[in-house]
């Protein structure tokens, strides 16, 4: 009666089941659908003699196989309903991209406008208290104005802090909880490539925190606009600091437009370490991916601090020795060496791009 | 007629184990309920995994109306997961747009009337939503597609059964004409009256399959009793 590895039990004598069963399945579906056509045939011929009202069909669409008109070309009821949308699955398919990356701007900024405004009022709590402890202390001590003072700068120093961090924070969660939590169930079953999933989480990851390093830096700057000076700028601020550090190249332009797109590359291979380490730390285990994602983190942090070190000793030898790393340096000078590392930020990106995409293709592990 | 899922030689290894052993069968799209049945650990959820398309395949291949598994059949493929994967922070309204944005053929006006009939606001948070409605506004979210394949993973466990009488009348009532249903389950005794067809698994493979009718009469045995022999420990 029970099956026998792959005989089954309605096989005849000397039927095969060398196939995996596809043909004892394929008979048994054609048996289940003979019947169920008869039936129906039956159904038909004794309702044809029945005269007054009857029950209302229970599935009132035809079947697909109805007969069409003779000399049309067969449609299933699938193709039918399909031609009823007229065009839509294409017109969905076409912003796929968009509308993924309109579902992550959504979510990141849920949050972060929030920190922007919290930002933005202490920036003008700060600016208000400051003008105030100004006027007042010019007349007389005032503690109370010196309390508060402090309070608005720390409350600027907190907002622009989780400014800083609420961004980084919010990308990476998003990354993982819409992947590889039980929303990446919903999220995988949409008809996006893998290489769509992770252009729309990179590219919002990157406006998210590019545009809260602008606005951090905005509002820096427009907190001290009062009291502004070209020496406040530059030693207050952050761009002013940068801008004072290239002041002292032979091309102060170039060279701070070279150390911001280094500042950019090198984000954009940070955020890629965080979605590498998530990626991985799923592939492990079920349970505690994200614990496994932070060991992934700390090992690629440590043994890239330790890279780092053994080509800092080998350079500083190499210095010694009049060497060939430090000739190369020397060759390329500070713009080349700029621009290397530009381009080493870039590969790794590239490498961390194509270790996403074969994770999210063949190796999700949403259990 | 041609086959709505196709499995050839399909077998998926996790970390040594294996989940399913060179599984070979078809489903002809012929709009009828079948049923995945198999105790805990047979590899059910992995073969529904491998046809949504959220997992690989070790070897073999999947065809969805003679489609390999990629964007296209995830746009005839209607997946409902056996766990809560719908959005917390998203309302009720969102979810409906989510999917109106990225499934094209989901049906707005049918999904707002079942989730009417649910009693349950518009605006209400998912996160404050009872176990049970979370899994029916899934459901519902599910079968307002016009899909040609829909795939329930463990549809009815874990509710009570006033809620599978809905979950089980919902899907009947509501699925697209001439679409194909795989409802993969081991609670039989409710699921039996609305199978066509079903496919036994352990272990991996396929160890019975055949008409749901066919298999009373020939047995003289409910699906569930032969299930319990089947899978006696």
């Amino acid at each position: 009666m029970v099956a026998d590895g792959n005989k089954y039990w309605f096989e005849e004598d000397g039927t095969n089941g060398s196939d995996g069963g596809k043909n004892a399945g394929k008979d048994s579906w054609e048996a289940l659908l003979g019947e169920e056509k008869e039936t129906e045939e039956k159904g038909a011929a004794d309702a044809s003699g029945v005269s007054g009202a009857s029950e209302a069909p229970q599935d009132p669409a035809p079947a697909p196989s109805a007969p069409q008109a003779s000399g049309t070309p067969y449609r299933s009821a699938y193709e039918i309903r399909l031609s009823a949308m007229q065009g839509r699955p294409k017109a969905v398919r076409g912003k796929m991209l968009r509308t993924l990356m309109r579902y992550d701007y959504k979510e990141i900024f849920k949050i972060l406008f929030p920190c922007y405004i919290a930002l933005a009022a202490a920036t003008v709590l700060y600016l208000v208290v400051s003008e105030i402890a100004g006027r007042v202390l010019s007349d007389s001590s005032g503690e109370f104005i010196l309390y508060a003072t402090a309070v608005a700068s720390s409350l600027y120093g907190i907002s622009a802090a989780v400014c800083g961090v609420a961004p980084v924070v919010m990308v990476v969660q998003r990354f993982y909880k819409n992947l590889f939590t039980a929303e990446g169930y919903l999220t995988l079953s949409i008809p996006a490539t893998p290489q769509e999933q992770l252009l729309s989480k990179f590219l919002s990851a990157i406006s998210a925190l590019f545009l809260s390093l602008i606005i951090t830096s905005l509002f820096d700057i427009v907190r001290l606009l009062p009291h502004m000076s070209y020496g406040t700028f530059l030693t207050n601020t952050q761009l002013g600091m940068l801008w004072d550090m290239c002041q002292s190249t032979d091309l102060p332009v170039l060279t701070c437009i070279e150390a911001i797109l280094l500042i950019a590359a090198a984000n954009i291979v940070s955020l890629h370490l965080f979605y590498v380490c998530i990626c991985f730390g799923q592939m492990v285990t079920s349970r505690n991916k994200g614990w496994a994602a932070i060991g992934f983190y700390v090992l690629f942090t440590f043994g890239g601090g330790l890279l780092l070190s053994v080509f800092l000793v080998g350079l500083v030898m190499d210095l010694a020795d009049g060497g060939g790393l430090v000739n190369l340096f020397r060759f390329l000078g500070l713009h080349g060496t700029l621009w290397l590392g530009v381009a080493i930020c870039l590969a790794l990106s590239v490498g961390a791009w194509f270790i996403e995409k074969y994770v999210m293709s063949k190796k999700i592990n949403l259990s | 007629m041609e086959n709505i899922l196709e499995c050839i030689g399909l077998t998926k290894d996790y970390k040594g184990l294996r989940a399913l052993d060179n599984l070979t069968f078809s489903v002809p799209d012929a709009g009828k309920v079948v049923g995945l049945l198999g105790t805990n650990g047979s590899g059910k959820t992995t073969l529904i995994k491998l046809i949504a398309g959220l997992l690989t395949p070790t070897a073999g291949s999947v065809f969805v109306a003679g489609l390999p598994i990629g964007t296209q059949t995830k746009e005839i493929v209607a997946y409902l997961p056996d766990t809560h994967f719908l959005n917390a922070s998203f309302s009720v309204k969102d979810e409906v747009a989510y999917y109106k944005d990225f499934f094209a053929d989901f049906d707005e006006g049918r999904a707002w009337k079942m989730i009417d009939d649910l009693g349950v606001g518009r605006t209400q948070k998912v996160r404050t939503l009872s176990k049970g409605n979370k899994e029916k506004l899934g459901l519902i979210l599910t079968l307002a597609r016009n899909a040609r394949l829909y795939i329930f993973d463990e549809p009815i466990a874990g509710v009570d059964p006033a809620a599978r009488d809905y979950i089980l009348r919902t899907i009947l009532n509501n699925r697209a004409p001439g679409s194909t249903m795989i409802i993969c389950t081991h609670l039989i005794g409710d699921i039996e009256p609305v199978l066509d067809y079903v496919l036994f698994l352990q272990a991996g493979k396929i160890v019975l399959q055949g008409g749901a009718n066919a298999i009373r009469k020939g047995e003289g045995k409910t699906i569930d009793q032969l299930f319990r022999e089947v899978f006696r420990w």
